[in-house]
């Protein structure tokens, strides 16, 4: 072993030390497509257009005065529409409820709140509303 | 190098070639036994691999096939890498004995007991060197091993159940075929759901419901089916069971069921 050179050792080392990075670079790239995928899903499955939907066709009805003639037949209707369109395009459970007594008022409106509730088996989702009547 | 390392130590001893001898018999060995067992082992994990990657394929699959069920897109095509096996479809409506498909008791409104059966049909992977059968049928992703009991459930379908409004939501998906495919390599699916779905039921009032399943002869997923059924993704407390392969749900106020039929047109 006379003639050896061991200068170059460090070489040896860096090559352990790449090989070592790659495989463990290789192992979190194995991990990527599972969470891009999940989340990715996540953000698209989010039914906002949905939900928009549903509260711009409410709010109308919950504009309506207290003693409107029918009430109660008029959001009944309403309810079942909503509820039928909301299954048949979006799979969703839906169902509303108004309060037209919430004794939030400034100086021009009075707020009525509309309840929502919309579940499509992955986004259960619940809002309170104020709607604003003129007063 | 120094001439003598450690001073005083005599080197008369050391021989070039014998050194280079034994690290070459090391080398050797080496090569020997990860040829002789490393490399079995190796395959072993190839397999196991093929079956992760086309799990995750099937998992692919399904979500297309929610993208054209649940959202109402016509077409679709899903191009994927077939590793290890291959892929077949099964019509729904095959009516020997290797059909599998889902029955429903409910009441009507009118009061009568109605009795619904809805074929699955399915887009099946079969493993050639391991023995593995991944099944995207009725929208869920399911495993089993062709020769052990049991079956797990990969990915869960979305049949849900609002607590708020007591609801219980059914989606039965059909996969049709007009001829009998198969593909592995490069495959290229095109599914097409031309048909609108059909709500099948829409019912309230208080009620209980049955769901049994029939599984196949020999593709059987049915401990999969009971484990998503009687496990708290679906209903806090799961499904009662009541039979074999029989589950009753708890009281609910509305039922709805609807259908996809969806159309392999080529793989």
């Amino acid at each position: 072993m006379e003639s050896l050179d061991d200068e170059g050792q460090w070489i040896v080392l860096m090559g352990v030390v790449v090989a070592t990075g790659m495989f463990i670079l290789a192992i979190i790239i194995n991990q990527a497509p599972m969470v891009g995928q999940s989340t990715a899903e996540a953000v698209l499955e989010f039914p906002k257009n949905e939900i928009q939907d549903i509260r711009y066709h409410l709010a109308p009805i919950a504009q309506l005065d207290a003693n409107t003639t029918g009430l109660i037949d008029k959001e009944n209707k309403m309810r079942a529409d909503m509820q039928a369109l909301s299954m048949a395009r979006n799979n969703a459970v839906m169902d509303f409820d108004i309060d037209r007594n919430t004794g939030f008022e400034d100086l021009f409106y009075q707020y009525n709140r509309l309840d929502i509730h919309y579940n499509n088996g992955v986004t259960t989702y619940d809002e309170e509303y104020s709607v604003p009547v003129r007063l | 190098m120094k001439r003598n390392w450690v001073k005083g130590m005599n080197d008369d001893g050391v021989s070039e070639a014998i050194g280079f001898i034994l690290i070459f018999t090391i080398v050797v060995l080496g090569i020997t036994i990860v040829t002789l067992y490393g490399y079995p082992l190796l395959q072993q994990s190839q397999i196991g691999s093929d079956e992760r990657i086309m799990e995750q394929n099937m998992i692919t699959l399904q979500n297309d096939l929610k993208i054209l069920t649940l959202s109402n897109v016509p077409y679709r095509d899903t191009t994927m890498g077939i590793s290890g096996g291959s892929i077949f479809v099964l019509d729904s409506n095959r009516t020997d004995a290797d059909n599998h498909y889902f029955q429903v008791w409910y009441n009507n409104n009118t009061g009568a007991w109605v009795n619904e059966t809805f074929s699955l049909g399915a887009l099946r992977f079969i493993s050639s060197q391991g023995q593995a059968a991944i099944s995207v049928e009725n929208g869920a992703v399911v495993k089993r091993y062709q020769d052990a009991e049991g079956s797990t459930m990969v990915a869960d379908p979305r049949w849900f159940y609002d607590a708020s409004e007591d609801a219980l939501v059914l989606f039965f998906t059909e996969i049709e075929a007009d001829d009998a495919m198969s593909g592995d390599g490069i495959a290229n699916i095109q599914m097409s759901m031309l048909d609108p779905p059909e709500v099948v039921a829409d019912v309230t009032g208080s009620q209980t419901i049955i769901i049994e399943y029939f599984p196949d002869n020999t593709f059987d997923y049915s401990t999969a089916w009971k484990n998503y059924l009687m496990g708290s993704t679906i209903v806090e407390g799961g499904f009662t069971p009541d039979g074999d392969n029989r589950y009753r749900s708890p009281n609910v106020s509305r039922l709805v069921i609807k259908k996809y039929t969806v159309k392999i047109e080529r793989i």
